[in-house]
């Protein structure tokens, strides 16, 4: 009993993605053994932040579904090589990153469509004032302007979290390129910022 | 210091990450220089920008489309071996089929056939079953 008890506090606080890691074990098993209802359960708890990320990455809301499905599918039927049963989340959030660098640097892409409302939505009207909104908007439309791999290290950092080491581990780099492609990011993102002309380079 | 080397290091100042020693030097060259301190803001503002983002509300269809494919792929592929054997298995599969090609062909001016087909046959045959197989292999596993 109180062994067990340990061992559930021990889970959560070595649980790398947070609370419901231990579960996510659990779901991961379940599937493994042919229980479609623990697949479906990893669905319903990651599917948001796939979809979150493939959003931020292409800012096209189709493109962005095909890739959830595509990162899932292609997941379920790794799920046997999946060694690090706790971190499922992360570990399919890693195959999306890739699907969505792979859709940003081919070379049959069509233009980006920018993202509707709510994803560019200007930030809360209750706390900023109409400068800073416009300021909010202008940093979250220069993000699709950036090269696609500083655009993931960006976003991966703002998904959840904010450490560099979940998000790199996220992507899939380690944490030092990750800093990096990091940093590169923001100073891009300033020099847009301080001379918005240099985003616009309009393709013929 | 210089600009370049403290807007190298005012990230990390805003993420709380500098030693005292370095934030108070930063600090200083801050009070002194505009725009590194600009240059500070813009930081801020991204930051702010970026985590106030709401998260992306997918089509309710989503996750059940999801399920109901993942439902669909099951048992269509279950693997053959387990994960660890599978580049072992393959590549042993492989040699043996190229081995059992070899042994056949040797017996093939036997069977009647020219010397001269036989001879190329004796050649490609054990290449060709392994080519095969490795290729059967890529598929099945394909990512
Ligand atoms: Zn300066």
């Amino acid at each position: 009993m109180i062994a067990a008890l340990a061992r559930s506090a021990n889970l959560v606080l070595l649980a790398p993605a947070g609370r419901d890691a231990g579960d996510d074990a659990a779901l991961v098993a379940r599937a493994r053994e042919g229980d479609p209802s623990g697949f479906d359960e990893i669905v319903r708890r990651h599917h948001k932040r796939v979809y979150t990320l493939a959003c931020r990455m292409l800012h096209h809301p189709e493109e962005a579904e095909d890739v959830t499905q595509e990162a899932f599918l292609n997941a379920y039927q790794r799920l046997p090589q999946l060694r690090e049963a706790e971190s499922v989340g992360a570990w399919i959030c890693r195959i999306a990153s890739n699907l969505c660098l792979d859709r940003l640097r081919s070379p049959r892409r069509h233009t980006e469509v920018p993202m509707p409302a709510p994803e560019l939505a200007p930030a809360d009207p209750a706390t900023a004032d109409e400068g800073t909104a416009e300021t909010v908007e202008r940093i979250r439309a220069a993000m699709a302007e950036l090269p696609p791999k500083y655009r993931l290290a960006v976003v991966a950092y703002y998904l959840r979290g904010h450490t560099y080491e979940e998000a790199a581990r996220l992507i899939g780099v380690n944490v030092r390129t990750f800093k990096t492609h990091l940093y590169r990011a923001r100073q891009r993102l300033i020099a847009m910022l301080e001379d918005p002309t240099q985003t616009r380079e309009e393709p013929p | 210091m210089r600009c370049p080397k403290v807007r190298a290091k005012l990230q990390a100042l805003l993420d709380g990450a500098l030693p005292a020693t370095d934030e108070a030097r930063l600090r200083d060259h801050l009070t002194a220089c505009e725009p590194c301190r600009g240059h500070l803001d813009s930081l801020r503002l991204i930051d702010e920008a970026l985590s106030t983002q709401p998260e992306a509300e997918p089509r309710p269809e989503l996750a059940p489309a999801i399920m109901a494919r993942a439902r669909a792929q099951r048992g269509r592929r279950r693997p053959l071996v387990p994960v660890w054997l599978e580049g072992w298995t393959l590549a042993s599969v492989a040699l043996g089929l190229a081995a059992c090609g070899l042994a056949v062909s040797r017996f093939l001016p036997a069977a009647g056939l020219p010397d001269e087909l036989a001879a190329q046959a004796s050649g490609l045959l054990p290449v060709a079953l392994a080519a095969a197989f490795g290729l059967f292999g890529m598929w099945y596993y394909r990512p």
